[in-house]
């Protein structure tokens, strides 16, 4: 576990330190739950590696996601976003360091597909309006309009989630599986250092399934800028084949944390899952409910 | 569906936007102009370019309706937005009569006070407020009812709206001031009573040139501000977690649209009291001809809103000429505009269950 630097609340500085998003102790309980959705998770993540979050229904695996991006406070412990406190950062100063995929999403009004995914270049505003030269400097105009550039970077991410051909259909004519990519679409939009998404394979076809996974793989492995994704699934097949990190959850605690190999296997998916598996190299097998 | 717009929003697309709905608006009001009360038989309605004397009075006329349309659709785009639903409207979510229970308490008591200490007891200033007639008052009314709508919905729905209470909770406050209208006009003194028919289903005659100044510039201050507001809007308009995952601040964005909507739907109601349905009809009309941006939106909404009411006022004057009875403007927009929010929900319904 990476020890937390002081809290700090001002700008952000480049990475001085590995971890990119460290988790401390981290709890988190919802107003009328009777017990904790998350306990004493304690985590570090890091730029360059596509993490797994694995468990059954209502482990806290979503509620953990929420609170490594700060959508929700934690009820103790911190979240530390390169070293500053989560808690402490603006929702615009996170919106440019993480990208955050969704379970559910809804769009009041009938956006066009290209609409949708250019929205995300809005995030970049700020950071343009503070003068810190940040990329959509060039959108700083009062009306916020989208550069050519912003138009270019859109077009790029909805080729590279394969939604480059529905751009200008309306988002409520879209299937489920079609939504999902335009959200992750939009994410990719956002150019930041971390993707977080909330099982985004779950409408997914399976060339999609593969196309999406082995896609951010890669931005996790690029030279210039490798991004920390992080990947709340319910798919052991596609984290042992994508992940380079699974987190098992159960209950609320992280009960195992390592190399996918090492994680998902028999001793420790059979207590969690209440199944009887066997695993191979890069597949789980399911048999049969536990009595 | 024909859509006349898709793609990117640019500079000359933009502008194009203002260059039409400022051409459309001028003529719909040049011809709005030429109908009238006929000076030589006031029972007929005229078709002509009105004489000097009556021009200007036509022109308050046919301003209002104007001020009073655009008014409203844009109040209707950005409380639309918060809510991501198209069946919100100030009428809808009970600010319009919220503020005409202020504008009737302004007018059956405040103007009796005004009056009693009018002869220089009260500063300048003050008496600069008290001159701006009706506004003052419609404003404060319509931050008191918003207030009170997003209070008791907030309590019923917890932190995050829910836009369906949200709805439930205006249809309540708005029976409510509709009581409180009738209640409070038949305990004031006799004399002061306005025609709580007009009151109740908003109405536009006899407004003064000061009044319309005034209701226009409040208007055009807010509607500027939402105008920069916009793009924040679009993302406003997606789910809390989306709209915060992309950097926006959801409950300052939302303090802020209320309160403008709040005040575009005062200067309506300083002019007109309260008209339904016209914040519904617009932006809905924009949004099947121009697409859901919400830029666009807030640039031809109100254009739309204008035309709309305009023509709703000379179809109010044409009648009279057939009929002998001015049929009060509101009548119009709620007779046309009550199916279309049926429509509209109907649409909601079968899109919800698929």
């Amino acid at each position: 576990m990476t020890e937390l630097p002081p809290t700090s609340t001002g700008s952000l500085r480049p990475i001085t330190q590995p971890a990119f998003l460290c988790a401390q102790a981290v709890s988190y309980k919802y107003r009328h739950a009777a017990s904790p959705a998350v306990q004493g998770v304690s985590l570090s993540l890091g730029c360059g590696e596509v993490v797994a979050i694995v468990g059954p229904n209502g482990c806290g695996k979503s509620t953990l996601l929420r609170l490594l991006c700060g959508q929700l406070r934690p009820a103790s412990g911190r979240i530390a976003l390169q070293g500053h406190d989560v808690t402490a950062l603006s929702v615009g100063q996170i919106a440019r360091q993480i990208a955050l995929v969704p379970q559910q999403t809804s769009a009041g009004f009938p956006y066009s597909v290209r609409e949708m995914v250019v929205m995300a270049r809005w995030s970049q505003h700020g950071a343009a309006r503070a003068g810190s030269g940040g990329r959509g400097a060039g959108m700083a105009t009062a009306l916020g309009f989208e550069t050519t550039e912003d138009h270019a970077i859109a077009d790029r991410a909805m080729w590279e989630a394969d939604v480059h051909h529905m751009a200008d259909r309306s988002i409520h004519d879209l299937s489920g599986g079609e939504r999902q990519r335009v959200i992750v679409a939009r994410a990719l939009a956002q150019q930041t250092p971390a993707i977080l998404l909330d099982e985004p394979t779950s409408s997914l076809d399976l060339y999609h399934q593969l196309d999406l996974l082995g896609h951010l793989q890669s931005l996790s492995r690029q030279a210039v800028g490798p991004k920390c994704i992080v990947i709340v699934t319910h798919d052991l097949n596609l984290a042992l084949q994508f992940a380079d990190r699974a987190l098992l959850m159960d209950g609320g605690h992280l009960v195992a944390d390592g190399r996918p190999q090492e994680v998902l296997t028999p001793a420790n998916l059979q207590p969690v899952y209440r199944v009887a598996v066997a695993v191979g190299a890069a597949n789980v097998l399911v048999f049969s409910r536990q009595k | 569906m024909i859509q006349l717009a898709a793609g990117r929003l640019t500079w000359p697309t933009y502008l194009r936007y203002w260059a039409v709905g400022l051409g459309a608006t001028g003529l719909v009001m040049a011809i709005c102009l030429m109908i009238g009360v006929d000076p030589l038989h006031p029972e007929r309605t005229a078709f002509a370019w009105p004489a000097q004397s009556v021009l200007e009075l036509r022109l308050t006329r046919v301003g209002s309706a104007a001020l009073v349309g655009a008014a409203l659709a844009a109040s209707g785009v950005l409380l639309q937005a918060l809510l991501r639903n198209p069946l919100a409207e100030p009428y809808v979510l009970g600010i319009s009569t919220g503020s005409s229970v202020a504008v009737l308490v302004w007018v059956l008591f405040g103007m009796s006070v005004f009056g009693a200490v009018e002869h220089g007891h009260i500063p300048a200033w003050l008496e600069s407020v008290f001159a701006y007639g009706e506004v003052l008052p419609a404003v404060i009314g319509a931050l008191l009812a918003s207030v009170a709508v997003f209070t008791i919905a907030g309590v019923t729905s917890g932190a995050t709206l829910e836009p369906l209470t949200l709805l439930l909770v205006g249809v309540v406050i708005s029976a409510f001031n509709g009581a409180l209208i009738v209640l409070l006009n038949s305990i004031a003194p006799h004399g002061n009573r306005p025609d709580i028919i007009n009151f109740l289903i908003g109405y536009i005659d006899s407004i003064s040139p000061t009044t319309l100044l005034v209701a226009g510039g409040v208007f055009v201050a807010s509607w500027v501000a939402g105008l920069l507001a916009a793009p924040s809007l679009n993302i406003a308009a997606l789910s809390d977690t989306e709209a915060t995952s992309l950097g926006l601040r959801l409950a300052r964005m939302r303090t802020l649209c209320f309160v403008l909507a709040s005040i575009m739907t005062a200067s309506a109601i300083a002019l007109a009291r309260s008209i339904a349905f016209v914040g519904l009809i617009c932006p809905h009309i924009c949004r099947v001809l121009f697409g859901s941006d919400h830029r666009q939106l807030l640039v031809t909404a109100p254009f739309c809103g204008a035309i709309f009411l305009m023509l709703a006022d000379a179809l109010v004057q044409i009648l009279r000429g057939i009929f002998p009875v001015t049929v009060p403007v509101g009548v119009i927009t709620a007779l046309a505009g009550g199916p279309f929010f049926l429509i509209l929900l109907m649409q909601r319904r079968t899109t919800l269950h698929d």
